[in-house]
C-alpha cells in the first residue's frame, strides 16, 4: 500500500443555530454517490445526553480517478448538544435540530494505489524512481490529479455552507 | 487460502433502544441473504450496580463461487445494561439503556477449499489467474460485499433510531429489502 499525501489539511466549517442534521447528511451521502466515490462510514458514534445528542461521524469516501491515483476526502461531523426543535414555516411544522456543529475536511491524494499492493514501493530503488517521476516527468498529470481532489473537496464545502445558508463564495483551482 | 479484507464499519451509541429487535433483525438480515449463521459467542458478565455488560459475536458465511466465499463477522459489546419499561402509544414496552459498540467487519476468501494449494503448479496457476484474470471479478464481489455491509449498517442504525440513518447508496445493489 502506498503512502497518500495530505493535499488539503483540516479545512473547518462550524456553525451553531438550527439545522437538519439528517437532511446534512443525505446531502453529503448523495453528492458522494452523484460524483461516483465509494463509501466507507468509518465511524457512526451517538450519545443521548441530558444536554442533547452528541454525535461523532467520520465518512473517507474514495474515488479512483484513474489506474494510478486515487482520491480521498475524509470528512468528520461533530455536532454537540444536538436537541430536536419543531418550527411552523408556512403553516408546516417541521422537525428539525439545533445545536453546535464542526465539520473538518482532510483531503488525500494516493498514487499507485495498485490492487492488492503498490507496484512501485515494492522495492527501494523503484519508490526513487517513482518520486523522481512524479517530480519531475509527471509533473503536470500530478497537478492536474490535485486540482480534481482540491475541487471537489472545495465543491462539497461550499454545498454544505449552501445547505446551512452561510455566506460563501466559490472557490475553484 | 487467502483472504481480502473490506474496512470495517462502526457504530457506538449511548441511549435507550430495543435490544431484542435489533439482535432479531441483524439475525433475520443475513439469513435471509442465505449466509450461514453461527453465534460464535454471548458472555453475559455479572452486574456492577451501573448495568450488566455484554459481549456477543456472530459469524456469517456464504459461499458465492467455486473459489469465492463471503463472510461477515458482527462484534457487539454492550456496557451498562439496564432494562426500562416506557409506555408508547398507551402499550408498556421493555427497553433497553445501555452503551453499545457494534463492529461489522467482511472478508472475501479465495479458493476456501484450498484446490490449488496442493501442488507447486497449482499453487502458480492459481496465482496467475489471480494477477491476470480473477481482478475484475474479484473487485465486482469485494463492491458487492462492502456495500451489504453498509446497507446492514444503515439497519442498524434505523433500529437505532440514529440522526444519521438515510443511505443514498441504498439501492445500489437493487436489493431493497
Amino acid at each position: 500500500m502506498s503512502v497518500p499525501r495530505r493535499i488539503i489539511d483540516q479545512l473547518k466549517l462550524t456553525y451553531e443555530g438550527m439545522f437538519d442534521f439528517n437532511g446534512l447528511y443525505r446531502t453529503i451521502t448523495s453528492w458522494f454517490y452523484e460524483k461516483g466515490y465509494d463509501m466507507w462510514e468509518y465511524k457512526n458514534i451517538e450519545h443521548v445526553l441530558a444536554t442533547g445528542k452528541d454525535i461523532d461521524i467520520e465518512l473517507r469516501p474514495w474515488k479512483k480517478t484513474t489506474d494510478y491515483f486515487k482520491n480521498m476526502i475524509w470528512i468528520r461531523l461533530r455536532a454537540t448538544n444536538v436537541k430536536d426543535v419543531e418550527i411552523e414555516k408556512e403553516g408546516v411544522v417541521q422537525k428539525i435540530n439545533q445545536g453546535k456543529l464542526m465539520i473538518i475536511f482532510d483531503a488525500y491524494l494516493e498514487s499507485d494505489y495498485g490492487e492488492y499492493e503498490s507496484q512501485w514501493e515494492k522495492k527501494a530503488w523503484m519508490f526513487f524512481l517513482k518520486t523522481i517521476m512524479e517530480k519531475f516527468v509527471f509533473k503536470r498529470y500530478v497537478a492536474q490529479a490535485e486540482k480534481w481532489l482540491v475541487n471537489d473537496t472545495y465543491q462539497l464545502h461550499g454545498i454544505i455552507q449552501k445547505f446551512l445558508n452561510l455566506y460563501r463564495y466559490e472557490k475553484h483551482v | 487460502m487467502k483472504s481480502i479484507d473490506i474496512s470495517p464499519l462502526t457504530i457506538k451509541y449511548k441511549g435507550l433502544f430495543d435490544f431484542n429487535v435489533l439482535y432479531n433483525v441483524m439475525v433475520q438480515w443475513l439469513k435471509s441473504r442465505k449466509y450461514l449463521f453461527i453465534e460464535k459467542s454471548y458472555k453475559h458478565k455479572v452486574p456492577s450496580p451501573l448495568g450488566a455488560e455484554q459481549e456477543i459475536e456472530f459469524a456469517a458465511e456464504r459461499k458465492v463461487t467455486e473459489l469465492l466465499m463471503e463472510k461477515i463477522g458482527i462484534e457487539m459489546k454492550l456496557w451498562d445494561m439496564t432494562e426500562v419499561e416506557v409506555i408508547k402509544d398507551g402499550l408498556t414496552k421493555k427497553l433497553t439503556n445501555a452503551r453499545i459498540r457494534i463492529i461489522i467487519k467482511g472478508s472475501l476468501v479465495l479458493d476456501y477449499e484450498d484446490r490449488y494449494k496442493k501442488s507447486k503448479v497449482a499453487k502458480f496457476a492459481f496465482g496467475m489467474y489471480l494477477k491476470f484474470f480473477g481482478k475484475h471479478e474479484i473487485g465486482a464481489w469485494w463492491d458487492q460485499l462492502s456495500y451489504r455491509m453498509h446497507k446492514l449498517h444503515e439497519i442498524i442504525k434505523q433500529e437505532l433510531d440514529m440522526q444519521s440513518k438515510g443511505y443514498e447508496y441504498a439501492g445500489y445493489l437493487g436489493d431493497n429489502i
